[in-house]
């Protein structure tokens, strides 16, 4: 098993200290890789949106994509450096796309939110949940399972983009376009182009930086 | 080492082992990448 230095040392220090069998290290490793990663990622993230004035967009954005990968699964990347760089940019740019969407009233984000929610079901009802070499969805009942939480995740956005369009709120607009873009986003990441996008993302080059 | 620090490690270590099951069970840990799931947390 791969994991990060930083998982590793971690694992091996808890499980020195508590006295678990080795099997349990490599647990703890992936464990404190997720954690690490996920909370970094959201970080870095909202950060880049409270720079872009875009908070609320991009915190709806997180949730419904969280969600969504947790239940539907999807695309990902070889490397968690190129996750954490395609998270970082593609949240905030959907935030800022959503601001601008949002300035042409609620008929455009009506048919966006019918148009994604549409395209969701369709996608989840033939692909999901999709799974990937390092994680496979072993259990017939799991894969079950998370199809029907996914269905769940996207009756819940439907509500969410329901109870904003009935909301006074600022920001209701362009939150419901937030997660209509979500859905879209994560049904594009679901399917073959998703896929290849991911592909096209690990085989960027980046330059070795050497000391001179 | 003092008795609350034992207490704060055992308390982590549990929580991460927990957590390892909860992330092992959805079909995507992370945003868009995956680290390679244990053995004995496949299913």
């Amino acid at each position: 098993m791969s994991y990060l230095a930083f998982s590793k040392s971690a694992a091996r220090f808890l499980t020195e200290k508590t006295g678990l069998s080795p099997e349990k290290e490599v647990v703890l490793a992936y464990s404190i890789e997720l954690l690490a990663l996920n909370l970094g990622n959201i970080l870095f993230t909202l950060l880049l949106a409270a720079l872009l004035g875009v908070l609320p967009g991009v915190l709806s954005c997180l949730a419904a994509a969280f969600l969504f990968r947790h239940t539907a699964g999807g695309a990902h990347s070889n490397s968690p450096w190129r996750c954490a760089a395609v998270t970082i940019a593609v949240y905030p740019a959907m935030a800022l796309l959503a601001v601008f969407l949002s300035q042409y009233g609620q008929t455009l984000t009506g048919v966006l939110a019918a148009a994604a929610l549409l395209t969701g079901l369709v996608t989840l009802a033939v692909l999901a949940p999709v799974d990937s070499p390092a994680a496979p969805i072993i259990s017939p009942h799991r894969r079950k399972k998370l199809k029907v939480l996914s269905f769940a995740v996207l009756a819940s956005v439907a509500a969410a983009i329901f109870f904003f369009r009935r909301s006074d709120w600022l920001y209701a607009p362009q939150i419901q376009v937030c997660l209509a873009l979500s859905v879209l986003w994560v049904s594009f990441m679901l399917g073959k182009p998703g896929h290849r996008l991911m592909c096209l993302v690990d085989r960027i080059k980046i330059r070795e930086v050497r000391n001179l | 080492m003092s008795k609350i620090a034992v207490r704060l490690i055992v308390f982590a270590t549990t929580t991460l082992l927990f957590l390892a099951n909860v992330f092992a069970a959805s079909a995507c840990g992370s945003f868009h990448y995956q680290p390679e799931v244990p053995d004995s947390l496949r299913r």
